[in-house]
């Protein structure tokens, strides 16, 4: 943790408030920048028209409601993932030993931060592609295709085939758009979508579970019961009747999933919560006054964490098939481009364009698979009580 | 509790939830900008037929009015008739439910034959080459939208077997033969996903069991190791897989929906995306509730499996 002493005989071991004044520095610099993030929003929504773009500098940007959850999203990793790790540098080599054993998760994590990286910082630069009709159906660079496929070949024609050019390094879709800048939109569709929403669902499954097992009684009786009643609540078909009334918006699928997702979260932090209030250290923390509060923040939400950051691994990746599947299906937002739409898109060209749909697809298959092998090797590295 | 408590108990359970459910359409069709009858006749509607529809529809009523019909149609099973094809709602979801219902269980069924053998091989074999082909195969199912699977599917194999057909449906009434040719693509292609969770599952389940002490004494007592690993084993491994199958079959639907459009297959799919496409709102509504309640007995049936064949469970549900 942030700051957290790293000896035995640093601790302080008067600590056992659990009032605003002893919160962490972490916890104190993610107030800090929530509240920053909070007077930005604002700032958006009060100052600036809803058309007009948010900042103009450096690049003009109009901010999202989408782009406020991302923003929003990504602190909480910062404060909450990274700057632990990175304050605790013991416990992360201890991690990092341990992850580095399976070398498929190292290349899975190391494709994950290019993917994420690209997909956020990509999209700023990239202009987001237009109707170029006379562009359409390029093969990509270094591959030919017969010259009657595209309406005009930008590259040479050779034989009757025609050659792809740099320009357009993955080729072009029917209306002419660059795929590879529609790939590297769809990472951050794809990152939006399940950053968000696993973020969403994990806050409220880690709440609800704490406050079961805590609560207990009545209160644990209702909460559970709920759980029970929304994991079998069809979402899906919840988000079809919204997108036919209203119309699919990535918004409103991460509201929904995120909003309805959490169940099994909930009951993994119920569960693993009621274990640890019977640990030893739970009991010698309480039995020196520390406060239901305290105890909760300082040992019950720290040991809890390995199980919720692997489970919320292997969310990701439903989560983003859900969203390629709809979009498939053209039940997505239409507005940004997301892998599953190009693939949709290019279904009808396959016998002829066949990269249209397949080099997305293949970003979306490697990027599943990456995220699925990550959450294998997690569940393996931070839950050293799993035999292996 | 007992078990007919527990029984009651849970299937009054499933009966709140489909109560939640239609409530919140009801809610969600309300809460729509305009009104439902311009939903009904599209956005160029005179005003004497919009206030005729909503007059068919008892829109003109009280809210509470609307409520009470709402919730009374549906006890009594009338979900409203298709404004395209003037077919009630549940005639025209029983005649797409067919396809469906065959791919979704040919689906399942190549899933388990897969899954089952493969995560048995993979945990009594573990860290061979065995477990980690059957890892590797698990992890590319898994990692693969069904819709994906069946475009593959059908450039390979499809174009490959003249026998296959890459298209459309045949009744099984046609024959089991070319009922069977039209559904296997499309419902290996839900199965497969299906087929690598399954074989993970059944994988750690297994390799749990097999570390159990009476999976020693067992052999210990010198019971032939296949008796041991199916009786013993496979037994009380295959408790916490069925437990996931309802929550599974969630997955299945919608990687069926996909699937049908992929195949051209006129399911239950094809008739929601297309009404979804034609504004045939009825249909729309319909199904969403249809669905949910197949979904919510489905689960309310498996747990209810999963109670019976492990004496363990405590009737309680709670902790």
């Amino acid at each position: 943790m942030g700051g957290k002493p790293d000896t035995f005989e640093s601790v302080d071991w008067t600590e056992t408030g659990g009032r605003l004044s002893t919160l962490s520095r972490r916890d104190r610099g993610a107030l800090l920048a929530g509240l920053a993030l909070v007077a930005a929003f604002c700032y958006d929504f009060v100052v600036v028209a809803a058309d007009q773009p948010t900042i103009t500098f450096p690049v003009e940007w109009n901010v999202t409601q989408l782009d406020w959850l991302f923003v929003t999203t990504l602190l909480a990793l910062l404060f909450y993932v990274v700057v632990p790790l990175y304050g605790n540098r013991r416990l992360t080599a201890y991690y990092w030993r341990e992850f580095r054993k399976n070398r498929m998760a190292v290349l899975s994590l190391f494709y994950l931060v290019a993917v994420f990286l690209i997909g956020t910082i990509g999209p700023i630069f990239l202009e987001q592609p237009g109707l170029a009709l006379e562009r359409a159906y390029q093969p990509p660079a270094y591959l030919s295709v017969d010259s009657t496929v595209p309406v005009n070949c930008i590259g040479e024609v050779v034989n009757g085939q025609c050659q792809g050019t740099m320009e357009h390094p993955l080729g072009t879709t029917g209306d002419g758009k660059d795929i590879l800048v529609l790939i590297v939109y769809g990472m951050q569709v794809s990152m939006k979508v399940g950053l968000i929403s696993t973020l969403l669902v994990v806050t409220i499954g880690t709440a609800v579970g704490t406050v079961a097992a805590y609560g207990g009684g009545l209160v644990d009786e209702v909460l559970m019961r709920y759980v029970d009643i929304q994991l079998v609540f069809p979402a899906f078909f919840l988000y079809l009747l919204l997108t036919y009334l209203f119309g699919g918006s990535l918004f409103m699928f991460i509201i929904i999933f995120g909003l309805t997702g959490w169940g099994s979260i909930a009951r993994l932090v119920r569960s693993e919560a009621l274990q640890r209030a019977e640990e030893a250290y739970v009991t010698a923390a309480r039995g020196s006054g520390a406060g239901t509060l305290y105890v909760i923040r300082r040992h019950l939400v720290p040991n809890v964490s390995n199980s919720v950051i692997t489970a919320a691994t292997l969310l990701i990746p439903g989560f983003i098939l859900f969203e390629a599947s709809l979009s498939f299906l053209s039940l997505g937002d239409p507005t940004v481009p997301s892998w599953g739409q190009v693939i949709a898109n290019g279904r009808s060209d396959l016998s002829t364009a066949w990269w249209v749909s397949t080099f997305p697809g293949v970003f979306l298959f490697t990027t599943i698979l990456a995220f699925n092998f990550m959450g294998d090797a997690l569940r393996d590295a931070l839950d050293p009580r799993q035999e292996r | 509790m007992g078990v007919k408590r527990y029984v009651a108990k849970r299937t009054l359970q499933a009966i709140g939830v489909v109560y939640v459910v239609a409530t919140a359409v009801f809610v969600a069709v309300r809460s729509v900008p305009g009104d439902p009858a311009r939903l009904v006749l599209g956005g160029n509607a005179e005003p004497d037929e919009l206030a005729a529809v909503r007059a068919e529809l008892g829109l003109d009523q009280p809210i509470h009015v609307q409520y009470y019909r709402w919730m009374a149609d549906l006890a009594r099973g009338d979900l409203g008739d298709s404004i395209y094809t003037g077919q009630s709602v549940g005639a025209s979801i029983a005649n797409a439910a067919e396809p469906t219902l065959s791919i979704g269980l040919v689906g399942i069924t190549i899933a388990i034959l897969i899954a089952i053998p493969a995560g048995i091989v993979s945990a009594t074999r573990r860290d061979r080459w065995e477990d980690y082909v059957a890892t590797g195969v698990a992890f590319l199912g898994i990692s693969m939208p069904s819709f994906w699977i069946g475009i593959v599917l059908l450039l390979t194999v499809g174009t490959a077997v003249p026998a296959i057909p890459s298209f459309g449906y045949a009744s099984i009434s046609e024959g089991v033969v070319p009922w069977l040719s039209h559904v296997i693509l499309p419902a290996a292609a839900v199965g497969l996903p299906y087929a690598g969770i399954i074989t993970r599952m059944t994988r750690s389940s297994m390799l749990e069991v097999l570390s159990e002490d009476y999976m020693q004494t067992a052999r210990a007592k010198g019971l032939p190791p296949r008796l041991v690993l199916f009786k013993h084993g496979l037994q009380n491994a295959l408790m916490p897989v069925v437990t996931v199958a309802g929550i599974l079959f969630a997955l299945l639907l919608g990687g069926i929906v996909a699937v049908e459009m992929v195949f051209g297959v006129q399911g239950f799919g094809r008739l929601l995306i297309r009404s979804i496409e034609r504004q045939d709102f009825p249909i729309v509504q319909g199904s969403v509730i249809v669905v949910s309640i197949i979904f919510v007995f489905m689960n309310l049936f498996v747990d209810l499996l999963y109670m019976s064949i492990n004496p363990k469970i405590k009737y309680g549900g709670g902790a």
